[in-house]
């Protein structure tokens, strides 16, 4: 072991110890098991929680469990490959991909919009920011009921709405027509998580250089063109990170989509997550285990070719 | 760090890891018993429904003062099951619960010897026979005290029937004719909950308990739950082909599939449309959206001759003692008293429905169940045994939600209900 020396902030000389080529802080040794001894109750709740429960779920999904009985069998990839065939779980698997496709780009547009008016100092403005994050603080469970409210065929806010002139257009079936019901949905997932795209793009356009835009203003680029060819490829990292969390939310969404229609009409936007609880309460716990690991690998894939491709990007700009 | 300092991080994380384990010896430490036993209750009655407990805990309470009945309203969606499953497992286990669809999911408890053999209690012999045919379906072993049955039927609205002369229907052409009639005079001939769906499962199980190839107890059950025989080569597909029909001729309104149950009932009671096709479970509902409608309830007329009325009974409030009870012998008391005529005359009346013991005369029945009930009690059938696994119709109730919707076809429904059955 050899030492190193240092000075500490009144100028002394300090002699630290070297192990290994890392310079040994006897406070900072002692630090860090307190902070590991702090950590350790919560990394305990988490592996029992969360960890255990995943690895086991594993398990279940090659065995014909059905939730209840004391016994089981292995049944190898046989639920995987029923999975693959089941129309239920299909259309559950098209219905998932349909919300996430169509949710996530708007998502992001309407939150980056956001986030560029209502970015910058201003009481006016960080209220309105606090209003339209509200939302993510109420469950999706209570939004759906909500939604009830607004969608609901006799008696709901739009179907008053469509007596207002030139809003008749507004008295649809919203929940019980299958070409309407995954807008409503998607409507109301908007309203939750847009306020949470716009947080990150604040921050992301926060801490942009002003310099880069008093430049181009000098330059002679209008809004638009500092928007382009500055903002955007600035923003690049605050994309990837919304692009892959609302692709990944779009894959696992329930609450929302089980209390406003609960998959229905028919099965027209039944989710993959509302499949496997469905499924798990039916006794069928292994298929449900072999679908929601499908579903997990399935999402992990996509995440995994989003950040591929969004992370080139941030680098090219 | 500083010494002092680092003697204070370290008192802090003492206290924090005492008061840490203190609260989990408190979460986990047994309560020292005192006072009289306490039955843990726990159902999935929600709104009305749960009217049907307060009159019969006080009576038990009053005649076993030494026991006191604590009940715990559950919401009877597909959690149901999974917490019931994960109390018993945890410790935690109700004294009492209520089988969710009864025999249905009762299959899923007994399979995994969760339940108490309730086959050697007194008030199994003086069950209905519906209800004791449950038990030959279970193997001759009872595991469950049927409260009380409801009754599926079509409520009509009395007014609406004679404003527009209409006849009580006893055939389906009749049947078919009322909904013409009615949709031709711009009232909506059938209210159904479609958002929820089960509200269409009812309709169709009440065909099923008609239809004659699909009598409970008989060999189709069986030959159907049993995989042997397929439900594409069985009466389910004409029941289907008849909601197809249905469907197709408008009996139900544009928007169904928006409406919910509750909504469903709020519009009948007032008079928005003519008729309802539902349970005696769901009268509570009616009369909560509208204690004075005028209706009253005549059998679906599904596949009988006309003056051969069948009706089509669930089994209603299904309650078992799970075998990890702490008070199996005061639950024991507990349904004894329930089974126990004048209790099972005041749950049926509370419930809304007809009782589960034989010879048991039910007082000041509402109006609108005094025409069914003589069909009840002379000529009824079981339609919760028509040979549906709870995966089965849980993929019925989708079907039919995508013939209503316009997105599904009878063949590829029974393809699936059919698949049911071999995975």
């Amino acid at each position: 072991m050899t030492t190193q020396i240092e000075l500490d902030h009144s100028g002394a000389e300090i002699r630290m110890p070297r192990r290994g080529g890392r310079i040994i802080h006897p406070e900072g040794a002692r630090s860090n098991r307190t902070r590991i001894f702090f950590t350790i109750p919560a990394l305990v709740l988490f592996t029992t929680v969360v960890i255990v429960p995943v690895f086991l779920n594993f398990f279940y999904a090659g065995t014909d469990w059905d939730g209840f009985a004391p016994s089981f069998r292995f049944v190898g990839l046989s639920n995987f490959v029923h999975a693959a065939s089941d129309p239920q779980a299909l259309q559950a698997l098209r219905n998932t991909l349909i919300f996430t496709a169509v949710n996530a780009p708007i998502q992001i547009i309407v939150g980056l919009a956001l986030a560029l008016s209502l970015q910058g100092r201003g009481r006016i403005r960080s209220f309105l920011r606090v209003v339209i994050v509200m939302p993510i603080a109420i469950s999706g469970v209570i939004l759906g009921f909500i939604g009830d409210l607004i969608f609901e065929p006799q008696s709901g806010l739009l179907d008053g709405a469509s007596h207002i002139p030139l809003f008749g257009w507004l008295a649809q079936n919203w929940l019980g027509e299958p070409s309407l019901a995954m807008s409503a949905v998607i409507a109301m997932n908007l309203w939750q998580w847009s306020g949470f795209t716009m947080l990150i793009f604040v921050a992301g356009l926060a801490s942009l250089p002003s310099d880069l835009f008093e430049a181009a203003k000098i330059d002679g680029a209008g809004a638009w063109q500092r928007f382009r060819y500055v903002t955007w490829p600035m923003l690049a990292p605050a994309v990837t990170i919304n692009v892959v969390l609302t692709v990944i939310g779009g894959m696992k969404v329930f609450d929302i989509i089980y209390v406003l229609t609960r998959g229905g009409p028919g099965n027209s936007t039944e989710s993959i997550v509302q499949l496997v609880t469905q499924n798990g309460s039916l006794g069928e716990f292994g298929y449900s285990a072999s679908i929601s690991l499908a579903l997990t690998l399935i999402t992990l894939a996509i995440s995994l070719l989003l950040l591929g491709a969004l992370r080139r990007r941030e680098v090219s700009a | 760090m500083q010494p002092r300092n680092a003697l204070i991080l370290k008192a802090a994380a003492v206290a924090v890891a005492a008061a840490m384990a203190t609260g989990l010896a408190a979460c986990s430490s047994t309560p020292t018993k005192t006072g009289p036993t306490t039955l843990t209750l726990v159902t999935y009655n929600a709104g009305a429904d749960q009217k049907r407990w307060p009159d019969l805990v006080k009576a038990f309470e009053a005649a076993n003062p030494s026991i006191k009945v604590q009940v715990q309203n559950l919401t009877g969606d597909n959690n149901y099951n999974s917490i019931i499953t994960s109390r018993i497992a945890g410790g935690n286990s109700p004294d009492l619960f209520d089988i969710l669809n009864g025999p249905s999911s009762e299959g899923l408890f007994t399979n995994a010897h969760l339940l108490t053999d309730l086959s050697g209690q007194s008030w199994v012999k003086t069950e209905i026979p519906a209800i004791q045919q449950v038990a030959k379906s279970a193997g001759g072993k009872t595991y469950q005290l049927v409260a009380n049955v409801d009754a599926a039927g079509v409520y009509y609205n009395v007014d609406l029937f004679k404003k527009y002369n209409v006849a009580v229907p006893k055939t389906w052409a009749e049947f078919t004719a009322a909904i013409q009639t009615f949709k031709s005079a711009g009232v909506s001939p059938l209210e159904v909950g479609g958002k929820d769906g089960w509200p269409f499962v009812v309709q169709a199980l009440q065909m099923g308990a008609a239809s004659a190839s699909l009598k409970p107890g008989g060999s189709n059950e069986i030959a159907l739950t049993s995989g042997k025989q397929k439900y594409s080569a069985s009466g389910w597909k004409s029941i289907l082909q008849t909601f197809t029909s249905l469907v197709g001729s408008g009996a139900y309104s544009s928007d169904v599939l928006g409406v919910t149950d509750a909504t469903a009932a709020s519009n009948f009671a007032n008079d928005k449309a003519a008729m309802m096709i539902h349970g005696t479970f769901e009268l509570q509902s009616i009369r909560t959206a509208n204690a004075s409608a005028n209706i009253s309830m005549f059998p679906l007329p599904y596949a009988q001759s006309s003056g051969n009325a069948v009706a089509s009974i669930s089994m209603g409030t299904t309650l078992a003692i799970p075998k990890a009870s702490k008070h199996v012998a005061a639950a024991e008391r507990f349904l004894a008293f329930l089974a126990s005529k004048s209790a099972n005359a005041q749950f049926a009346l509370d419930a809304g429905s007809f009782p589960g013991q034989q010879g048991v005369v039910v007082a000041k029945l509402d109006q609108a169940l005094t025409a069914i009930a003589p069909v009840v009690e002379h000529n009824s059938v079981n339609y919760g045994d028509t040979g549906l696994t709870p995966t089965a119709q849980a993929a019925l109730q989708t079907g039919i939600g995508q013939i209503v919707a316009g997105t599904g076809n009878t063949g590829a429904i029974l393809a699936t209900m059919d698949q049911t059955q071999t995975h």
